[in-house]
């Protein structure tokens, strides 16, 4: 395939843009790993904090030795894994109806739906219905209320509705149940966005916090991020005048921000390239031909 | 994704119930769903009637006692608000017109990288930043951007006479706010739009090329249009959170010199500790709410009649 | 499908129903072993609790105790929930005045009459009397008292700062400057005498911070001025932000200013962040907190850290400035601070409410129980350090309560300023002055060079009741208004006329009409707590 001169000349400028753009997106991780490993009097110096010459431990041993981080660990992967797996087949199986013109009631399901993407109750009286349900400190709270959200069933159902009408018919015509139908059809060919809804609720489940602490008291049943994010709040003794504690602090609040931050992301960042090759024509979805 | 034809030739079910035990199969896969929605969603829903109520919790939602409109009146007759809320669609806007493009133009351009290995090393970084809470990302941009920070010193060798307060200017404030947003979601906001595109059917690509058009030509007349309707979807989407104008982002940039053009909705809710909180904080949320909800449903009604009923939501 | 729709409504009509349900308390029979559910001052500890406090006060006391430990940070959100889901506490930690309003107006906390609290626990209620009186005010809503106000006797002491004394030195400059002239003069050769003799001219006098209660307040009140506060004078309450002396004290850091004095980044820079990375990289030469008694061994002390980066500098305390008319200290938030309330069902419970506050008192009258709900357990958890003759003089952790995570989860703290998890009620000064460190309460003194700060009029300025609406807008346009006349945006003559044209356009005047009330209400009150 002959490229031609304003076709050369635009990739190099894309190439040089996007190394440059790739320099900004990095930095703050760069800085963010270094305030990681930096020592007090280190994270303290002026500059931009691109690397450190006496790199130290500290903080993540601080942020590690806490006796509930193994069991943390267990609640967010556990509230990851099945979360998401029950999200992805409760909001599918919801787009796929939706993106059928014959389902009785299409535009009453469908506004049902969008309606709770604007309209919230609070969260006062969402946790007395939680707190009704005795879902109280129960670990179902952390992947029940999450399994379907309008945003992921719309983009879900826009994605469904694009895929050749024809595939269905001849389907039917051979005697298959909407069930097969859609596993064996439609979720094969959605791989693309399917990979897309499991990275963001996935991610969403890895990174919450905040239902881990208003509907959870027991301590074995809270989510790393709340626990990293509670560490963070107790080597921050940095309060308005009216709070005074005795001790003073231990360790910078900026070293064990950024090791806390690192270690949320890093999971995140080990599986990404996994599901990266699914949106990135890494993989042949497969023409469709007629 | 080829766009689907309108089923010109559909026949209407005269009886209902015909159709949902034809359908049951369909009706089955939503219950889950519904489930979900009924308990989590709609039965709290009773909370919203709080924004007409002067709440006490002891009393119950409808033990309560019913004001009206007086929670909305006392937001919308306070001094503040005009400006609050003036700051608050010129933020979100600004925000809107910047950010929702820029994933895409970003995703077109990824797509434009032959090197398959440079590309996603590109757009794993390009994510970074989303992962970053504004907590960490405050601290470093009020360090960039400080008076003797890298940001002034880069445009002073580059001519600039006097540093630019981007903390103290007002106008420049909302350019960091504008930038530092598009910085932190563009990355992550690829992704859909790279599973769109990596969908086009190839052999489309490859007749146009026979047919002697260029690159360019491409990208205009089959990428874009095949992700317009995933660019549909999203922008009316994101919609809905229009009054949101990025409070996490704003209050770990703040200072209080900037209180006449950074101060939002969010941030007057926040300031309410006297003894209506539940009920005022009601009141914005619902106010938000229906303000999303108007600018969906005419948007989407613009996109149907764009598309020929194609492409919207609703 | 009927049953199914019924089923439905019946939960929605049981969980909204369900909030206005209050549960039926039955009173303590007063043969049993009563139980407390105490949510006292968060903790900042992550683990699982240690017991050594908590089963001294059971034994102590017997009853059953069980502590609500929540963290700082979730604090609100917690509580909030608690008792929006009916989850009412007998002992309820308040932070704020205004928390105290809304759960008294929700109904979820008790009243408690000053009768009450003085036959129970009589030695907690003069501590407050003798100390600060007003400090009732914040527990006092519409007239009637809803809890035991505490105190923390070291945020009656002005903030004390830090000078590089080696830089002073460097300048021929000896001795700590102690007025405002002084002080003038030593940041002006620090900018432009090369005080840290690299050759380069990098170094500026100091750096500020921009919130209305951390803003300058050395400077302002060199001047004796209260720029966001409310001023008692003889024609009743005036804002200190609408005098001359605030005036007075602009001109004086407008000049600075314009000398190239302050750091621009006096706008963005934090005290506890950004201001303390500039002076301990030795990029300012004062700054005006941090200062007094620091531990030796905490490497996040700014000595610490200014030491480590720079073996040469020397950092000593500072005097806070005297002005023309010899005044100094500036705003302080005084000794009150917060409330420690009680949950409704105790107003019908006189059994339970009669315990708690007994015990309470014990915890200000002896105090051996004091030291064991601070401290812990002499032997077990702390001793008295090497050459110590008492705790006054220094004690020592025993491990392993040496780990400070540990010690948060027991609600062990050397403190005996303010309250803790166990004893959220004050003890007396003296109390205070014989148990805390010695060299702390010395350092503090020398600095402080009989300095003392100024409070608000009413303690709390946001306390008015139409504060919420104006204050914040209010104060943020003022602090604007300040900083574009400080970097010479403005010329000084500008502030009053302009801000006295913004207070009357943000609702000044409102708040101005009801200190007056509020005023009364306070007389009225004081009156009252010291009735016999």
């Amino acid at each position: 395939m002959k490229r031609t001169k304003g076709e050369k000349f635009f990739s190099i400028f894309n190439i040089f843009f996007m190394i440059c753009f790739g320099i900004m997106c990095i930095y703050p991780f760069l800085y963010t790993l270094t305030m990681s490993l930096s020592t007090t009097a280190d994270s303290v110096k002026d500059g931009l904090h691109l690397f450190t010459l006496n790199p130290t431990l500290e903080s993540y041993k601080l942020a590690l030795e806490n006796e509930n981080i193994g069991i943390a660990y267990f609640n967010t992967i556990l509230r990851t894994v099945a979360g998401t797996f029950a999200a992805l087949a409760v909001s599918l199986l919801y787009a796929y109806a939706l993106s059928r013109n014959e389902l009785p009631g299409r535009k009453i399901f469908s506004n049902i739906l969008i309606f709770t993407m604007l309209f919230n109750g609070g969260t006062i009286p969402t946790y007395l219905v939680i707190k009704g349900l005795h879902l109280l400190d129960n670990r179902l709270v952390y992947i029940l209320p999450g399994l379907i959200s309008a945003y992921n069933v719309i983009i879900a159902r826009s994605f469904f509705k694009s895929i050749p009408e024809s595939l269905h018919e001849s389907a039917i015509l051979d005697g298959a149940s909407e069930f097969m139908i859609f596993t064996r059809i439609y979720v094969p060919l959605s791989k693309a966005v399917i990979m897309t809804l499991v990275l963001w609720i996935a991610v969403g489940h890895w990174n919450a916090w905040y239902d881990s602490l208003i509907y959870i008291n027991d301590e074995k049943k809270i989510v790393v991020q709340l626990l990293l994010k509670r560490m963070m709040d107790s080597a921050q003794t940095q309060m308005v005048d009216t709070i005074i504690t005795g001790d003073s602090i231990a360790i910078m609040p900026i070293t064990i921000r950024s090791a806390t931050t690192i270690i949320a992301m890093l999971p995140i960042l080990a599986i990404y390239p996994f599901i990266q090759k699914y949106f990135m024509g890494g993989v042949m979805l497969g023409a469709v031909k007629g | 994704m080829i766009m689907t034809k309108k089923y010109t030739s559909y026949k209407i079910k005269k009886s209902s119930f015909i159709g949902i035990k034809k359908h049951w199969q369909l009706l089955l896969f939503l219950l889950p769903g519904l489930i979900a929605l009924i308990l989590f969603n709609y039965l709290p829903m009773g909370g919203i009637l709080v924004a007409f109520k002067d709440y006490r919790i002891r009393d119950g939602i409808f033990g309560s006692d019913w004001v009206g409109f007086a929670n909305f009146q006392k937001m919308f007759t306070g001094m503040e608000f005009p400006r609050i809320l003036k700051n608050t669609i010129v933020i979100s806007f600004l925000k809107l017109i910047t950010s929702f493009p820029a994933p895409i133009i970003l995703a077109l351009l990824l797509n434009e990288i032959h090197n398959s290995k440079i590309k996603k090393c590109v757009q794993t970084i390009s994510y970074l930043p989303h992962f970053f809470s504004w907590i960490i990302l405050g601290n470093i941009f009020t360090m960039l951007f400080s008076i003797e920070g890298p940001v002034n010193s880069v445009l002073k060798m580059l001519g600039l006479n006097e540093s630019i307060a981007f903390f103290k200017s007002e106008g420049w404030f909302i350019f960091l706010l504008i930038v530092t947003n598009i910085y932190q979601t563009v990355g992550w906001g690829t992704i859909i739009y790279l599973a769109a595109i990596s969908g086009i059917d190839n052999s489309l690509i490859e007749a146009a090329t026979i047919d002697g058009a260029g690159r360019f030509k491409q990208v205009i007349h089959i990428i874009i249009p095949t992700i317009m309707p995933t660019v549909t979807t999203v922008l009316i989407l994101n919609l809905g959170g229009i009054l949101n104008a990025g409070f996490d982002q704003i209050y770990n940039l703040y200072n209080p010199t900037l209180y006449n053009v950074a101060d939002i909705i969010d941030t007057y809710v926040l300031r309410q500790l006297s003894e209506n909180n539940y009920s005022i904080g009601t009141a914005v949320g619902l106010f938000k709410s229906v303000v999303g909800l108007i600018f969906v449903f005419a948007t989407n009604k613009i996109v149907n009649k764009l598309s020929d009923d194609e492409m919207g939501i609703m | 499908m009927k049953r199914k729709l019924s089923l439905v409504l019946a939960l929605i009509v049981m969980v909204t129903g369900f909030a206005g349900c209050s549960k039926k308390e039955t009173t303590t029979d007063p043969n049993e072993k009563i139980t407390i559910r105490w949510m006292g001052f968060p903790i900042d500890g992550v683990g699982t609790p240690d017991e050594t406090i908590e089963k001294y006060i059971e034994e102590k006391f017997n009853v059953n105790l069980e502590p609500i430990f929540i963290t700082y940070g979730e604090y609100q959100d917690k509580k909030a929930m608690m008792l929006a889901g009916d989850d009412i506490p007998d002992l309820i930690y308040e932070f704020d005045p205004s928390n105290v309003v809304q759960d008294a107006e929700q109904g979820f906390i008790a009243k408690i009459s000053y009768e009450t609290i003085k036959q129970y626990a009589p030695d907690v209620y003069n501590i407050i009397n003798e100390t600060e009186p007003r400090a009732w005010s914040y527990s006092r809503v519409d007239g009637e008292n809803f809890g035991i106000p505490n105190l923390a006797y070291e945020n009656n002491n002005v903030k004390i700062g830090l000078w590089r004394e080696d830089w002073l030195k460097n300048v021929g400059i000896d001795k700590i400057p102690e007025t405002i002239d002084e002080m003038g003069d030593a940041l002006y050769k620090f900018t432009y005498n090369d005080p840290d003799g690299n050759g380069v001219d990098d170094t500026y006098g100091m750096t500020g911070a921009i919130s209305w209660n951390a803003m300058f307040q050395d400077i302002f009140g060199a001047y004796g001025a209260m720029p966001f506060d409310w001023v008692k004078t003889e024609d009743g309450n005036v804002y200190g932000g609408l005098q001359q002396n605030t005036v007075e004290a602009l001109t004086t850091l407008t000049n600075w200013y314009k000398q190239g004095l302050i750091h621009p980044d006096f706008i963005t820079d934090s005290v506890s962040g950004t201001a303390k990375e500039k002076f301990a990289n030795g990029k300012i030469g004062f700054i005006n907190q941090l200062g007094g008694y620091y531990d030796e061994t905490d490497k996040t002390a700014i000595q610490n850290l200014t030491k480590s980066l720079n073996p040469n500098a020397i950092v000593t305390d500072a005097h806070p400035v005297k002005g023309p008319e010899g005044k100094s200290g500036g705003f302080i938030w005084g000794s009150a601070a917060h409330i420690v309330a009680f949950g409704r069902h105790l107003e019908d419970d006189e059994v339970k409410l009669q315990k708690i506050l007994e015990i309470l008192n014990t915890m200000v009258s002896d105090e051996e129980v004091m030291k064991a709900v601070r401290l812990g357990e002499e032997g077990v958890t702390y001793k008295l350090a090497e050459g110590s003759e008492s705790i006054a003089d220094g004690i020592e952790w025993i491990s392993p309560y040496d780990d400070s995570e540990i010690r948060n989860t027991a609600g062990i703290v050397n403190n005996f300023s303010s309250a803790t998890f166990f004893m959220p009620v004050s003890p007396s000064f003296e109390a205070y002055e014989k148990y805390t460190l010695k060299a702390k309460i010395d350092a503090y003194n020398k600095a402080a060079n009989g300095a003392k700060g100024t409070t608000d009029a009413f303690l709390k300025p946001d306390l008015l009741p139409s504060s919420a609406d104006y204050f914040t807008t209010l104060r943020n346009a003022q602090i604007k208004l300040m900083v574009d006349i400080i970097t010479g945006t403005k010329p000084i003559d500008s502030y009053m006329e302009e801000f006295t044209q913004t207070w009357e356009q943000y609702g000044g005047k409102i708040l101005e009409e009801e200190t007056v009330p509020l005023a009364e209400d306070i007389d009225a009150m004081l009156k009252e707590v010291v009735a016999e």
